[in-house]
């Protein structure tokens, strides 16, 4: 347990003195005040636009499903790529500046190693996304009074998403150690295949990436939770057992 | 009583071996320089009693348990300081040293006083800036703090001083001779100097074996007379005594009693400018093995 909070500790000051912990606070904060207040903004923008161009338009009533289709937009395009970048190095950049030798022989076991750097990135992950998603849930309220349905589910979804993509990361690490760009690739070859895989209706609905589509049908009530289930079940499991065949790897790695 | 035994060890990387039927004791509360060329094996030997890299055959004990690769509990007995410790640069001194104490699970009681002493042994203790400011010294310094922070029965140090400047050289040998009372050292290096100076045996490690070990207690043994000879002297000398040329004036008489010396020198009347008895170093020593 010692090295365990030892370790957890270190941590948390290495991502407060890193900086890393308020880069992805800001971000995520930003995201959730720019989502809701795009949303409420796009018909003045878009009647301003038209009205240059001389075109007549009749605009949409925008509503606060409108704000979450811009949050979790902006969550897949800016959120969860910043995630990975700035966790992405949470391991090889251990391995490159040889930094877990001095521990490591003072008989620190590798599978806490892995298994604190997997919890803490995942708590640093959950921190920033409910900022940035009660941000969203807030200005939202505040701008279209109204509350959906399933929130915390949809919220929820693309949280999950997030922790399958942490497991990649550590995988990833264990495989080329002392490669940040390998571990880059390898997630974007990740969703990239599973991107691929969701084409195939037979395939699309067992998959993570099915979790990022998902959560605005779950909003507008046409998938309700039983349908995702699948998905969530699958991504919970493979985010386990790729985190164990890191350790796994890890262990026989040669330091 | 030997705290570290290692047997019939051997190691290839990419079919090229590296370590070859390695075998080598190493004595409590000693000090035992390893020395070779680079690329003879020192790093790998050391990282595999530290278990960080996986014997292809033969076994190491330290303090009595034999070493696994990977997760060994071996190393709660051993310290180890690498030729360039890393530190997280955010971190100062104190933290670091705390930081390694809660992994060796030093209780909370112990922690201060520890780090306290470590500081003060290194001089360390009045620092307090950041890691990331360190001089390559310093650095070294607070290396031998952490190995040495769970006491340590034996603590490995791989080339400590090779990169430092004679002054940050001279303060790490002094740290490693003062801590034998306690700890048993190894230390590999190619600088003979450092060796001699503060090691009780020496075990030279040629072609991924030790080849030889030194008692660096006892004589090395005479190299031979050395003269200072002018080139009348020289001539008047002829061929009584064999003499090998070493540098301009200066002449070496190697297998012969220092007593015929000085007959033949009183018989020819010669009376060199000086007359030394050369003693072997380990350096003669390491180029007779090594050559």
């Amino acid at each position: 347990m010692n090295q365990i909070s030892a370790l957890f500790k270190k941590e948390a000051v290495e991502s407060i003195r890193n900086f890393k912990l308020f880069l992805l606070l800001a971000v995520f904060i930003i995201i959730g005040i720019i989502s809701p207040l795009t949303a409420y903004l796009m018909p003045d923008i878009m009647a301003m636009v038209m009205k240059d161009a001389g075109i007549k338009f009749e605009l949409p009533v925008v509503t606060a499903v409108d704000s979450y289709v811009q949050f979790f937009g902006n969550m897949n395009q800016l959120g969860l790529p910043i995630l990975v970048i700035v966790t992405g190095s949470i391991l090889t950049n251990e391995f490159s500046r040889n930094t877990l030798i001095n521990l490591l022989t003072k008989g620190l076991k590798r599978h806490n190693v892995m298994l604190v750097k997997f919890l803490y990135t995942i708590l640093m992950w959950t921190v920033v996304y409910v900022f940035g998603a009660v941000t969203a849930y807030l200005y939202t309220i505040y701008y279209w009074e109204n509350e959906l349905e399933n929130i915390l589910a949809a919220f929820g979804l693309t949280w999950l998403y997030g922790i399958f993509l942490i497991s990649v990361i550590m995988m990833a690490s264990a495989i080329f150690r002392t490669s940040f760009l390998g571990v880059l690739f390898t997630v974007l070859g990740v969703v990239i295949i599973m991107i691929i895989a969701s084409i195939y209706p037979m395939t699309a609905e067992y998959l993570p990436q099915y979790l990022l589509t998902s959560n605005m049908s779950l909003l507008t009530g046409e998938t309700g939770m039983s349908d995702v289930m699948p998905a969530v079940l699958i991504t919970a499991g493979a985010s386990i057992l790729i985190f164990l065949l890191s350790i796994v790897t890890f262990n026989k790695a040669v330091m | 009583m030997n705290i570290l035994k290692i047997d019939n060890l051997s190691k290839s990387f990419n079919g090229k071996t590296v370590i070859d039927n390695l075998n080598l004791t190493v004595k409590k509360h000693t000090i035992y320089g390893f020395i070779g060329n680079n690329g003879t094996g020192k790093t790998t030997t050391m990282k595999t009693i530290l278990g960080l890299l996986k014997a292809d055959s033969g076994e190491i004990e330290v303090c009595g348990q034999k070493v696994a690769f990977g997760n060994t509990d071996t190393n709660s007995c051993i310290g180890y300081l690498p030729d360039v410790p890393e530190f997280y640069g955010y971190m100062k001194a104190e933290e670091y040293l705390k930081l390694c104490a809660e992994i060796t699970n030093i209780s909370k009681e112990e922690r201060l006083p520890r780090i306290k002493e470590l500081l003060e042994l290194v001089g360390l203790d009045r620092e307090s800036s950041k890691i990331k400011t360190y001089s390559r010294g310093m650095k070294q310094r607070l290396g031998i703090a952490q190995a040495l922070i769970n006491k340590p029965q034996l603590l490995i140090c791989d080339e400590p001083t090779s990169a430092l400047d004679p002054q940050g050289r001279s303060e790490i040998l002094n740290i490693l001779k003062r801590i034998t009372v306690e700890t048993t050292v190894i230390f590999s290096t190619h600088i003979l100097s450092d060796v001699e100076r503060i090691c009780d045996t020496a075990g030279i490690l040629h072609k991924g074996n030790v080849v030889k070990e030194i008692n660096l207690h006892e004589s090395l043994g005479d190299k031979g007379i050395m003269m200072e000879l002018s080139v009348e002297e020289l001539k008047v000398l002829g061929d009584e005594l064999e003499l090998t040329p070493v540098s301009e004036s200066k002449y070496r008489v190697e297998n012969q009693p220092l007593q015929n010396i000085y007959k033949v020198l009183q018989d020819k009347g010669v009376y060199p400018e000086s007359i030394v008895r050369e003693k072997r170093s380990l350096e003669d020593v390491y180029m007779e093995v090594t050559s």
